[in-house]
C-alpha cells in the first residue's frame, strides 16, 4: 500500500520545484498577519506600486474576460501582499454580469464568493485571501469608470489591502498582447502631488513604467482619483519547462519570424512616446534649474520621471536588439544556401 | 513489467480524441508547486473540465480537489466538497457549458496503479461514465530534451474481459455466465489546441519575465524602492535557462539579472531550441537519402550505401523524393535576387537598431551623470557649510575632511 501511495504523491527526489525561484508560491501566514497589523498603506496612499500576477491567474482572467464577449464580466483575485507589491496567485470569476449596482447581484456574488473561499480553504492548498477584483472593458481600454472608482474606494475602506485590475479582451486580441491595468484609488479629499512637468493627465505619479501619453487620455474624467500600478507576472520553474516543451512545437514559427518587421509600428510608437517624454523631462529640468551648481538639485518628481524614461529607453532598446538577433540568426542559417554549387559539406 | 491495469489491447481504436488546452497544464503545475512549497500531505488529485462533442473530448480547465481517507484506508475525493465545487465551476463556465470530463493525478510512466482505482471508480459511477484519467509524470518533467513530448499521458478506461495471457493455445475453461469484467486503461492520443485569447496570454506569459523569486527589500524608504525596481525580475520576455539552477548556492543577487538580459536569454534559448529542431529534421532527411538502395543513387555515394545490409535501406518513395528535390531547388530563392538591395536593407536595419542602443546608452549615461552631479552638489554644499564655521577646531577640519571624503 505504501508503494502504491507513493506513486501518486510527489516523490521528494524529483526536483520539480525550486524553493528560491518559486518563492512566491509559498504562503507565509505569519508575515501576512504582521503586515495586516501594521497596515502600511494607511499612512501612504501611494504605498502600493506593483502587482505581480501568476501565470495561471493571468490566463484565467484573460480567458474569462474573452468569454464574456461584449458583456463586462468580473471576478476576484486571491493572493497576498509583500511590502509594496500585490502578489496575485489565483483568480476566479463571479457569476455576475456587468459592474452592476443591483443589490441582488451583489448578494449572489457574495454568496458565491464565500462558498468558493470556504471550499478553497478546506482543500488546503489555496488559503490566500481575496486581494482584489478584476473586470473587463471589452474594447474601451483599461481604466476605471466612475462606478468602478466608487466600488474600489469602498473596497479600499473595508477590505484593505485591495486592488482593481481591468482587462480589455478585444484590444488584447487585436493587438496580440495582453491589455491589462491595475489601479488603486485615493481616499476622498486626498490631493495627489501633481507632476510639475506638463500635465500627466493621469494626475499623479504612476509606478514603474510610465503610461504612454496617448493612453493617459483614456483615463477618463475620474483620472485624478486613482493611480495605476505596474503589472508584471511570474511563473514557476515547472511552468517554465512545460511552456518550453509546448513552444518547441512552434519551432518553425520561432525561426521564421521577423520581429523587427512585425513590431515596427509598435516600436515606432514606443520610440515616439519616449522622445516626447524626454522632451518633457528636459523642460522640467530647465524649469527647476536656477543656473550653475543648482542644476542637479531638483524635485523628486523630475527624478522619478527621469528614472522612468531611462527604464523605458532600456526596454525599447532591448526589444530592438532582440529583433536584430532574430534577423541575424536567420541570415546565418538561410542566406547563401542557394549557392549549393559548392561541394556538399559533411553533416 | 506489465501493468495489470493497462489494457493489453492495441492502443485505442475507440475513436475518442482528446484535445488538451495548455491552461490545464499550467493549472496542474501551479498546484504541484504550491503543494510542494506549502508542504501539503494529501495526494495530488484534481478534476478536469471540458466539453464532450461526439467523439471529441476537450479538456479546458482544471481544479484541484480535496481528498480524504475513507474507511478502508484508501484515498478518495471528498464527495460533498466535490459536488459543491463542481457546481460552482459549472455556474461560472456557462458559455460554452463545461462539465466534468475526467480527473488528473501524478503517476509514473508505467501507468495507473491500484491506488487510484477508488477515486476513478467513484467518478465513473457518480459523474461521468467515460471519464478520462490524465496522468502527469513528474520524472519526465524534470528531464527534458529538445522536442520531447509533454510529460503526461491521457488514459481512457474500459471494462474489458480479463483474460490472463498465459491461456493462449491451451484449453480454455468454459466460463459459465459472464466473464468477469475488469477496469483497464488505454492510452488515448491527444492533441494540444488553444483558443485565441489563450494563445495570446500564454505567449505573453511564456516570453514575459519573472521567475517567482522573492525580492527581499533592504531597508525602508529610498533604497528599498530602488532595489525593488531595479532588481525585481519584471519584464516582458523571459524563459529560465534550466542550467541556472546552480546559482541557488551563490548569493541571491545572481538571480537578479536585469529585465532586458532575461528577455534576451529567453529569446536566445528559444532560438537555440528551434535551431536544434531544424538540425534534427535535416539530419533525418539526409539519413533517409543516404540509405536509399544503391539503384537509386549515382555518383560518389553509391559505394557507401551498398555496404549497408539489404534490409536497412530506406524505401524510396517518389513523392518524398520529389518534395526533397523541390525543397533543394527552393533554397536558392530564400535570398531575393536583388541581393545588393537586400544587403542594403539588412545593413540599414542593423544600423537602426545599433543607433537605438547607442541612444539608450547616452540616456543611461545622462542619468548616471545626473546622479554624480547630485552627489557632487551635496559634497560641495557640505564643504561650504563646514568652511563657514570657524576654522580653529580640529573638529571642523575633520568635518570638512569627512565631507570631502564622501564617497561617490
Amino acid at each position: 500500500m505504501d508503494v502504491a501511495m507513493k506513486s501518486w504523491e510527489l516523490d521528494n527526489d524529483v526536483k520539480l520545484v525550486d524553493p528560491t525561484r518559486d518563492a512566491l508560491f509559498k504562503l507565509d501566514k505569519e508575515k501576512q498577519k504582521d503586515i495586516d497589523n501594521r497596515k502600511p498603506w494607511r499612512e501612504n496612499p501611494n504605498h502600493f506600486q506593483h502587482v505581480r500576477i501568476s501565470a495561471v491567474a493571468l490566463i484565467k482572467m484573460v480567458m474569462h474576460a474573452r468569454s464574456g464577449g461584449e458583456i463586462e464580466v468580473m471576478g476576484l483575485m486571491q493572493g497576498y501582499v509583500a511590502e509594496d507589491t500585490f502578489i496575485v496567485t489565483d483568480a476566479f470569476g463571479l457569476p455576475v454580469e456587468g459592474t452592476e449596482t443591483r443589490v441582488n447581484a451583489q448578494d449572489d456574488a457574495n454568496e458565491y464568493m464565500i462558498e468558493y473561499l470556504r471550499l478553497s480553504r478546506e482543500q488546503g492548498a489555496r488559503q490566500e485571501n481575496v486581494v482584489g477584483w478584476y473586470h473587463s472593458h471589452p474594447g474601451y481600454g483599461c481604466w476605471l469608470s466612475g462606478i468602478d472608482v466608487g466600488t474600489q474606494e469602498l473596497q479600499q475602506k473595508f477590505q484593505e489591502p485591495f486592488c482593481a485590475v481591468v482587462i480589455d479582451p478585444d484590444r488584447t486580441i487585436s493587438a496580440g498582447r495582453v491589455e491589462i491595468g491595475a489601479f488603486r484609488t485615493y481616499p476622498e479629499n486626498y490631493k495627489p502631488e501633481s507632476s510639475s512637468s506638463a500635465g500627466n493627465k493621469d494626475g499623479s505619479s504612476t509606478g514603474g513604467r510610465s503610461v504612454p501619453l496617448a493612453k493617459a487620455e483614456d483615463f477618463g474624467a475620474h483620472a485624478s482619483r486613482y493611480y495605476s500600478l505596474e503589472v508584471s507576472h511570474y511563473k514557476s520553474t515547472l511552468d517554465t519547462s512545460l511552456l518550453e516543451l509546448l513552444w518547441n512545437k512552434y519551432w518553425v514559427q520561432t525561426l521564421s519570424q521577423s520581429p523587427l518587421f512585425t513590431n515596427r509600428d509598435y516600436g515606432n510608437k514606443q520610440i515616439l512616446d519616449l522622445g516626447s517624454k524626454i522632451r518633457e523631462a528636459t523642460t522640467a529640468l530647465q524649469r527647476h534649474s536656477k543656473g550653475g551648481g543648482q542644476m542637479f538639485v531638483s524635485g523628486k518628481t523630475v527624478d522619478t520621471e527621469l528614472q522612468k524614461v531611462a527604464r523605458d529607453s532600456q526596454a525599447v532598446a532591448g526589444k530592438e536588439v532582440q529583433g536584430l538577433v532574430a534577423t541575424e540568426v536567420k541570415a546565418k542559417i538561410f542566406n547563401g544556401l542557394g549557392s549549393a554549387a559548392a561541394p556538399p559539406a559533411s553533416t | 513489467m506489465e501493468n495489470a491495469l493497462v489494457s493489453s489491447q492495441k492502443s485505442s481504436d475507440s475513436g475518442l480524441q482528446a484535445v488538451l488546452h495548455p491552461l490545464v497544464l499550467l493549472t496542474i503545475s501551479d498546484y504541484i508547486t504550491r503543494h510542494t512549497l506549502r508542504e501539503q500531505t494529501c495526494p495530488i488529485a484534481g478534476a478536469l473540465l471540458g466539453q464532450q462533442n461526439g467523439r471529441e473530448i476537450t479538456i479546458e480547465h482544471a481544479f484541484e480537489c480535496a481528498t480524504k481517507v475513507d474507511d478502508n484506508g484508501n484515498a478518495v475525493l471528498d464527495a460533498a466538497w466535490f459536488a459543491q465545487r463542481l457546481d460552482q465551476m459549472r455556474t461560472i463556465h456557462k458559455s460554452p457549458q463545461l462539465d466534468l470530463v475526467g480527473w488528473y493525478t501524478l503517476l509514473p510512466k508505467a501507468g495507473p496503479t491500484p491506488a487510484i482505482l477508488p477515486i476513478h471508480n467513484w467518478i465513473l459511477s457518480e459523474h461521468n461514465e467515460s471519464s478520462l484519467l490524465l496522468a502527469f509524470h513528474p520524472e519526465e518533467a524534470v528531464d527534458q530534451s529538445v522536442g520531447s513530448r509533454l510529460p503526461l499521458t491521457i488514459y481512457e478506461s474500459n471494462y474489458e474481459v480479463d483474460e490472463p495471457k498465459g491461456d493462449q493455445g491451451e484449453d480454455k475453461e468454459m466460463r459459465d455466465g459472464d466473464a468477469p469484467l475488469k477496469l483497464k486503461f488505454r492510452e488515448l492520443p491527444y492533441s494540444v489546441e488553444t483558443g485565441e485569447a489563450e494563445m495570446i496570454s500564454m505567449d505573453f506569459v511564456a516570453r514575459g519575465a519573472g521567475n517567482a523569486t522573492l525580492v527581499k527589500p533592504t531597508e525602508p524608504s529610498k533604497p528599498k524602492g530602488k532595489v525593488l525596481q531595479e532588481v525585481d525580475n519584471k519584464g516582458k520576455r523571459r524563459l529560465v535557462d534550466p542550467e541556472k539552477k546552480e546559482d541557488t548556492t551563490k548569493a541571491s543577487d545572481e538571480h537578479m539579472l536585469s529585465r532586458e538580459d532575461e528577455e534576451l536569454i529567453a529569446s536566445l534559448t528559444a532560438k537555440a531550441n528551434a535551431v536544434k529542431m531544424l538540425q534534427s529534421r535535416i539530419k533525418l532527411l539526409i539519413t533517409y537519402l543516404e540509405r536509399l538502395p544503391p539503384s537509386h543513387l549515382s555518383g560518389a555515394d553509391a559505394p557507401a550505401s551498398a555496404d549497408l545490409a539489404g534490409d536497412s535501406h530506406t524505401i524510396p518513395s517518389h513523392t518524398i523524393l520529389r518534395s526533397i528535390q523541390a525543397l533543394v531547388n527552393r533554397l536558392a530563392l530564400l535570398v531575393p535576387s536583388a541581393s545588393g538591395a537586400f544587403q542594403q536593407e539588412m545593413l540599414s536595419e542593423a544600423n537602426d537598431v545599433h543607433l537605438m542602443s547607442l541612444l539608450n546608452e547616452v540616456m543611461q549615461s545622462a542619468i548616471g551623470i545626473r546622479d554624480i552631479g547630485k552627489k557632487h552638489g551635496a559634497v560641495e554644499s557640505a564643504k561650504k557649510e563646514s568652511r563657514r564655521a570657524p576654522r580653529m577646531d580640529v573638529e571642523s577640519l575633520t568635518m570638512g575632511g569627512a565631507a570631502g571624503d564622501l564617497s561617490i
